[in-house]
């Protein structure tokens, strides 16, 4: 199921909509419609903040076997390897912290992997998460 | 859909789903927070880092004055969420 969404933050309601239609088609269970919901709006707000490109981010969600896939692809979009970010420290305090940040961090922890590759011009992030019922 | 209002009491009560495009009116309202504050997150079913960093930037400015947020009643997902940011150690969470 594949959907294209212009590159602004109203797109975020169609966006978890999309997610949830989806998730009630393939029966996902609550905690995997969440981490998608996060790591999709993660992904697609910094496309919105950063890296050029087209006016619009396509969408595309699979289940294959036991698993679901999520592609983000950013036509035109500059290459910035979110995966490559530096791990967060959590246990900062709270005069340490700043806002910002743990976005990527979220992703990485509530999705199973996250891999990102520049090709054809487009910036393409591909998530995956195990559906074992576990 | 989201929504923020303030109870009687002053805690601020937090609905729906709380995104990256709804986070002005998060801060609208705590801008105004002077002291101790409770967070209801009972009606709330979804945050991402963008509210996470509206109540940190608060938390970060009570401090300021020895005051606090307190979050309260939320779902096991967005407790989950807070846990793997570390914010558990940075938010008094009921």
């Amino acid at each position: 199921m594949q959907r294209s969404f212009p590159k602004n933050l109203d797109s975020l309601e169609p966006l978890f909509t999309f997610v949830g239609d989806f998730a009630g088609r393939n029966r996902l269970e609550e905690g995997v419609v969440f981490a998608v919901n996060l790591a999709v709006e993660e992904l697609f707000t910094n496309m919105v903040k950063y890296g050029g490109g087209a006016d619009a981010v396509s969408v595309d969600l699979d289940v294959r076997g036991r698993e679901l896939v999520v592609l983000l692809v950013h036509p035109g979009a500059d290459e910035f390897d979110p995966t490559s970010a530096g791990e967060v420290d959590t246990d900062r305090s709270l005069d340490e912290r700043v806002p910002g940040g743990i976005g990527l961090h979220l992703v990485r922890r509530v999705m199973d992997t996250v891999t990102y590759e520049h090709r054809d011009g487009a910036a393409q992030i591909r998530l995956t998460k195990h559906l074992g019922g576990s | 859909m989201f929504d923020i209002r303030q109870g009687p009491g002053g805690e601020v009560l937090l609905s729906g789903r709380l995104d990256a495009a709804q986070v002005e009116r998060v801060r609208d309202v705590l801008k105004d927070v002077q002291g101790p504050c409770v967070v209801d997150f009972a009606a709330l079913d979804y945050i991402s880092s963008a509210g996470m960093g509206v109540l940190l930037g608060a938390q970060k400015r009570l401090s300021g004055s020895g005051q606090a947020l307190k979050l309260i009643n939320m779902n096991k997902h967005i407790r989950e969420i807070f846990r793997i940011a570390g914010f558990d150690k940075v938010f008094l969470i009921e």
